[in-house]
């Protein structure tokens, strides 16, 4: 491979040392915060601008110039979390200048827009753009809220990238009025972790109750949250939905089930809100278990659904071609082994009409390629530690990893006529593995 | 659904894919090697070899010789090793089932080292006089990254045993293709087929000092025209191979196409296509049994369906499948199925040193398949058993033909899965085998009200009952009125439901929109393939909330509370909609002023008995023919048994009912009864409900949590067993055949 692992090989000394530094001064602060109380600003440390720290969303923009990237603040050794704008004609640059393939790590500060940078909760758990591109949403742990921010693309200035306070200022923290808690008595669930943007509905899945809010954003209004579904299991937390209408998709780590509904305004039932329409869940009945689904994604044409399911590590292939009447079909065709811990399943388009299928394994560490026509995987790609989100980028033939534990993001070519097809061609950031990784 | 078009696409994109890995540049380094604890790490196929030992003045030397000679005991017989293939890795491990230790094959690295091969190994196979290994590899290499590679070609990679027995003394060989092999098989000692999938074809390789790879034969299009001389859809994804060197050719099945092609071989070992049979499926891996005693080539075709997850058995003079439903209720449907999905099939004959006098389920004497389940479950299906001299029309194991093909009354299954518990006999008199299928507790009558009377206390000539046959069966159970039949494989331990004006399952709809004329759409709601008919009821749920109450009067509907008068007849049943009837008595038509929004609602059957099992599921026999739901297949071409004693006439699949009329017989394909009214007229929601023992339970061992491929030991001297391959957890797992259980792991 290119870049991954030339980070890997020639990065673990960096690694370390930075680590070693980072770690001391994420253990120092603190404690001696507590030894000398008082002396320090109770407010903890601001978060930087320029850095990734344990990634755990990412979104490209619509016009397709800039990537968020949600930073979680996982180990809360700052005061909150950030969404940063990566500038991917920077990206561009950077491959075209290292002829296709950059072997060294790059600082991540001269990729961002750090002047765009908003500071949002901690613990972000995902984050997407509306479909319009006006819009990024972002499902946050640490204060259950659904975070908005205005996304201007065009935006001349840096600063008006990202937008989501009222009036500007030098802490460009969001304000209460983008943290959506609740809606009258109306209140968010606690541990919101999925999230599905769709053009006049955002729904969050919360990992603890099983709950699945739905806040309506139609005519660009502000999210308000209309109704709390709570027909699915406990450990929701992936969403899909299925390109041909209407249906929405639930999965969840404590079910070895499917959850198909749909949302509609038209069809509501007096003061009930948004009606919500369930079909028959769908059972994966290929894995011994099973009971543990992270993530669902659909082919292009929607005529192939697959699974991230870990129990056992596993990519289940289904055959999700609708009936006549537009209901969901799904007939199981494969289950395909996978690493340890897979946790996102993401479809990456191809020119000329095919695509393959990205299973991101958390736990090994490593992005399993499976192409559906072989049902087979391809190519492991081993990552950097702690992969979790991963982003297509069709129109640029490439994907964009998230390596959480060691807060990079992968540039990873999958441009046929590429000489580094499947291979990461950029590493955005420098590794930095917490120290409990050891 | 996968068709051809389809197929053809996908070739196009697999071939741009596995070009495009090609593709991968010179100077990016190699990837780490993660090292785990475990052994075996995602095998993906195993293989068995025979080796002997030679020990000279320079150490032991171990050479391949065919697998005989490791069969018996004696002097000159071999170790029986089992060489696993792990995909990401991409190394090969051996252990020799002998001493059934794992070999450290490369005592330079740490653990029990393998050898390398290729990037992404699919598929072993070793040559049958054991000479060579081959292991296809489904990865490209990366351009660059191997001096001896630079252009990073695909490769199988090939091993003579002894460079790594007892050690690796001699890396892997490489012979280069032109696109990656997925699954190889020999067809001699140095000829080799290998299916290319991004090609669409496939290729023979010739082993030896000057290797070669023979033009590929594509199969997509396919190259022989049909019967009509027209074109036909080919391969487009050839994936298994299986050589039937009886019949001197080679059947390749398709990843995506439910297609077969058929191939010959000259002495120059150049391929041919000579035909295509058409399957129902995909067929990913496929077996077939052994050439039989006296040299008769073996007639059976074990073929994975990659569609329905089920096995297709084939007959290999037709390459027909045969349908199972036609031959054997306990399989109504035309192939076998496992919990979960096939994953390999092996078919082979196991002959024990020390057969059983008497059949006993779990001693595998005689010619089996194993059914490798992706639920970490290993099925055996039964095609000779050998162990039983009744079901020979000799008389004798081997002598005349074997009577599983006919009916009679001895059980000599074939194709079917073989049972855990032994097959019934006929009872001593005044005894009851405890084997056969029987009613635990006599029937339950669940009241409308849901209190419970038991069948002998309810009054007789008030309440609809069974009709009596007989008191007893032949074993003495009590039947009351319901029959099993007589084989336990025909009869499942599990309860039956029997309601009046059940509810039919998952009729409970939450989005029914009224609209004009008595219509109800639900795009939620597959009506046919719920079973939904018309003469059935549906009972709208809420009561009405029109837009402007004091506009529009509604009265007529009732309130929450008056959901008994929102009951319809379904006077036309649809796919996606149900055109409503009033009932005399009931409200009228729903309107779209009274019932703007969406609407729940239910749906149940009506004047009828709904029967349902626990084990076996609602079998609903109503399809979508033209957006009509019908009843499949045609009432009139199943003509109902007379009584509950005699063999049904017509398809067995005229079976599938789940709708019982008083007066009539109900049969499905394990139980059968008739309901006669009871003096008073029945109410809905009454039910019966019957619990069953002592019915069908397969033999089955665990063996991990997602096993993918396995291999028959049929030798004496370290088996017979079955080997299978976990790519989970377990690794490889020996499952002994003298009492079907798993005696070794090699996680």
């Amino acid at each position: 491979m290119c870049a991954g692992t030339a980070v890997r090989a020639s990065g673990r000394g960096v690694a370390r040392r930075r680590r070693g530094l980072r770690a001391a001064a994420a253990a120092f602060l603190p404690a001696a915060c507590g030894l000398l109380a008082g002396c320090l600003d109770s407010k903890g440390i601001d978060p930087p601008v320029d850095r990734f720290f344990f990634p755990t969303g990412m979104a490209r923009t619509a016009g397709g110039r800039y990537l968020l990237v949600a930073n979680s603040n996982f180990d809360l050794r700052y005061n909150a979390g950030t969404v940063v704008a990566v500038d991917l004609a920077r990206v561009d640059a950077a491959i075209a200048e290292c002829s296709g393939c950059c072997r060294q790590a790059r600082d991540e500060a001269s990729f961002l827009r750090t002047e765009a940078t908003v500071v949002v909760g901690s613990q972000v758990t995902d984050l997407a753009v509306a479909p319009g591109g006006e819009r990024a949403y972002a499902t946050v742990r640490g204060n259950a809220s659904l975070t908005w921010i205005d996304l201007d693309e065009a935006a001349a200035d840096g600063p008006g990238l990202l937008t989501c306070f009222d009036a500007f200022s030098d802490a460009r923290r969001c304000d209460g009025r983008h943290e959506v808690i609740r809606t009258g008595d109306l209140w968010v669930p606690a541990e919101p972790y999925a999230l599905l943007v769709l053009e006049d509905w955002v729904l969050t899945g919360h990992v603890d109750s099983g709950d699945v809010a739905l806040f309506d954003v139609s005519g660009g209004r502000a999210p308000a949250v209309v109704r709390v579904l709570d027909q699915f299991p406990e450990g929701v937390n992936g969403f899909a939905r299925h390109p041909s209408g209407d249906w929405l998709y639930v999965v969840s780590r404590d079910s070895s089930r499917l959850y198909p509904f749909t949302v509609s305004m038209a069809s509501r039932h007096a003061g009930e809100g948004p009606a919500v329409s369930s079909a028959p869940s769908v059972a994966i009945t290929s894995n011994n278990g099973g009971a543990d689904c992270r993530s669902l994604a659909f082919s292009p044409d929607g005529t192939r659904a697959f699974v991230a399911n870990r129990d056992p590590p596993s990519l289940v292939v289904f055959d999700s071609t609708p009936r006549a009447d537009g209901s969901p079909g799904f007939t199981l065709l494969a289950t395909i082994e996978l690493g340890s811990g897979p946790s996102k399943v993401a479809v990456q388009p191809l020119s000329g009409g095919g695509y393959l299928v990205l299973a991101v394994c958390f736990n090994a560490e490593q992005l399993f390629v499976v192409d559906p026509d072989l049902l087979a995987v391809v190519h492991v790609l081993p990552t950097g530690v702690g992969p979790h989100a991963i982003v297509p980028d069709a129109e640029a033939r490439r994907a964009y990893l998230a390596n959480f534990g060691e807060s990079t993001i992968w540039v990873l070519d999958f441009d046929p006529r590429s000489a580094y097809f499947g291979q990461s061609v950029l590493s955005i950031g420098t590794p930095e593995i917490p120290s409990s990784h050891d | 659904m996968i068709d051809s078009g389809s197929g053809g696409r996908g070739s196009d994109r697999g071939a741009v894919v596995l070009a495009a890995w090609a593709a991968w540049a010179a100077g990016c380094e190699s990837s780490e090697i993660e090292t785990t604890t475990r052994n075996l790490d995602r095998g993906v196929d195993v293989a068995l070899l025979c080796a002997v030992s030679e020990t000279g003045a320079e150490g032991t030397t171990w050479t391949g010789v065919p697998l005989e000679r490791c069969a018996e005991d004696g002097e000159g017989a071999g170790d029986l090793f089992a060489f696993v293939v792990q995909s990401t890795r991409g190394e090969m491990a051996a252990i020799n089932l002998r001493s059934l230790r794992m070999l450290d094959l490369d005592p330079r690295e740490p653990l029990h080292s393998p050898v390398a091969v290729g990037p992404l190994p699919n598929s072993i196979a070793v040559a049958p006089d054991g000479s060579w290994i081959v292991v296809a590899n489904l990865g490209d290499p990366n351009p660059g990254e191997d001096p001896a590679n630079p252009e990073g070609r695909p490769y199988l990679s090939v091993l003579r045993p002894e460079w790594v027995l007892p050690q690796r003394s001699q890396d892997a060989g490489r012979i280069y293709l032109p696109a990656p092999a997925a699954v190889v098989s020999f067809l001699d000692a140095t000829h080799v087929v290998a299916s290319l999938p991004a090609l669409a074809a496939v290729t023979v390789v010739t082993l030896g000092d000057e290797p070669s790879v023979a033009e590929p034969t594509v199969l997509d299009p396919f190259p022989l025209l049909d019967p009509e001389g027209r074109p036909q859809d080919g391969l487009p994804t050839p994936w298994s191979v299986l050589v039937d060197p009886g019949r001197e050719r080679v059947l390749v099945g398709d990843r995506n196409a439910g297609r077969l092609a058929v191939l010959a071989w000259d002495d120059g070992f150049a391929l041919r296509v000579t035909g295509l049979a058409q399957v129902s499926g995909p067929v990913p891996a496929m077996d077939i049994e052994p050439v039989r005693e006296g040299g008769l080539d073996g007639r059976w075709i074990y073929a994975v369906n990659g569609r329905s997850g089920g096995v297709m058995v084939l007959d290999a003079e037709t390459l027909e499948a045969l349908d199972l439903a036609l031959r054997d209720p306990l399989e109504w449907r035309s192939e076998l199925f496992v919990p979960g999905i096939a994953q390999d099939v092996v078919v082979g004959r196991v002959a024990l040193a020390d057969p059983p006098e008497v059949p006993e389920p779990d001693v595998l004497h005689g010619t089996f398949a194993f059914i490798v389940s992706s639920i970490g479950e290993v099925y055996v299906v039964d095609i000779e058993d050998r162990s039983d001299p009744g079901c020979w029309a000799g008389g004798v194991v081997g002598e005349g033909e074997y009577l599983g093909d006919r009916p009679g009354a001895k059980i000599c299954p074939r194709h079917v899965l073989r049972s855990a518990s032994a097959p019934p006999a006929p009872p001593a008199a005044g005894t009851t085998p405890a084997q056969v299928p029987y009613w635990s507790s006599p029937p339950a009558l669940m009241q409308s009200t849901d209190s419970t009377v038991s069948y002998t206390d309810a009054p007789p000539a008030v309440f609809p009952r069974f009709r009596d046959f007989s008191a007893t069966d032949e074993w003495d159970n009590p039947t009351y009125g319901v029959r099993f039949d007589a084989d336990p494989r025909r009869a499942l331990s599990q309860t039956w439901k029997i309601e009046y004006e059940g509810v039919l399952p998952y009729t409970d709809g939450t989005a029914g929109n009224v609209e004009v004329d008595g219509w109800l759409t639900d795009r939620a709601m597959p009506f046919c393939a719920r079973g939904v008919l018309a003469g059935d009821h549906l009972t709208i749920l809420d009561p009405p909330a029109p837009l402007d109450p004091d506009a529009t009067d509604c009265g007529a509907f009732g309130g929450e509370e008056n959901e008994e008068r929102r009951e319809y007849r379904i006077a036309e049943a649809r796919a996606d909609r149900v055109r409503l009837e009033a009932l005399s008595g009931g409200a009228p038509l729903p309107t779209e002023e009274c019932y703007p929004y969406a609407v729940r609602y239910r749906i149940r059957v009506s004047g009828q008995w709904l029967v349902q099992g626990s084990a076996v599921p609602f079998q609903h026999h109503v399809v979508d023919e033209g957006g009509v739901c019908v009843e499949s297949p045609d009432p009139a071409e199943c003509p109902a048994p007379r009584d509950c004693t005699e063999e049904p006439a017509g398809d067995f699949r005229c079976l599938n009912r789940a709708r019982a009329v008083e007066g009539a017989v109900f049969r499905n394909p394990w139980i059968c009864f008739v309901m006669d009214s009871g003096t008073n007229p029945t109410p809905r929601g009454l039910r019966y409900e019957l619990t069953a023992a002592g019915g069908f339970e397969p033999l089955v061992a665990t063996v991990g949590s997602l096993p993918v491929a396995a291999v028959l030991d049929a030798t004496t001297r370290t088996g017979p067993a079955l080997l299978v391959l976990d790519a989970s957890t377990d690794g490889l797992s020996r499952i002994d055949l003298d009492g079907f259980e798993v005696t070794d792991n090699w996680p």
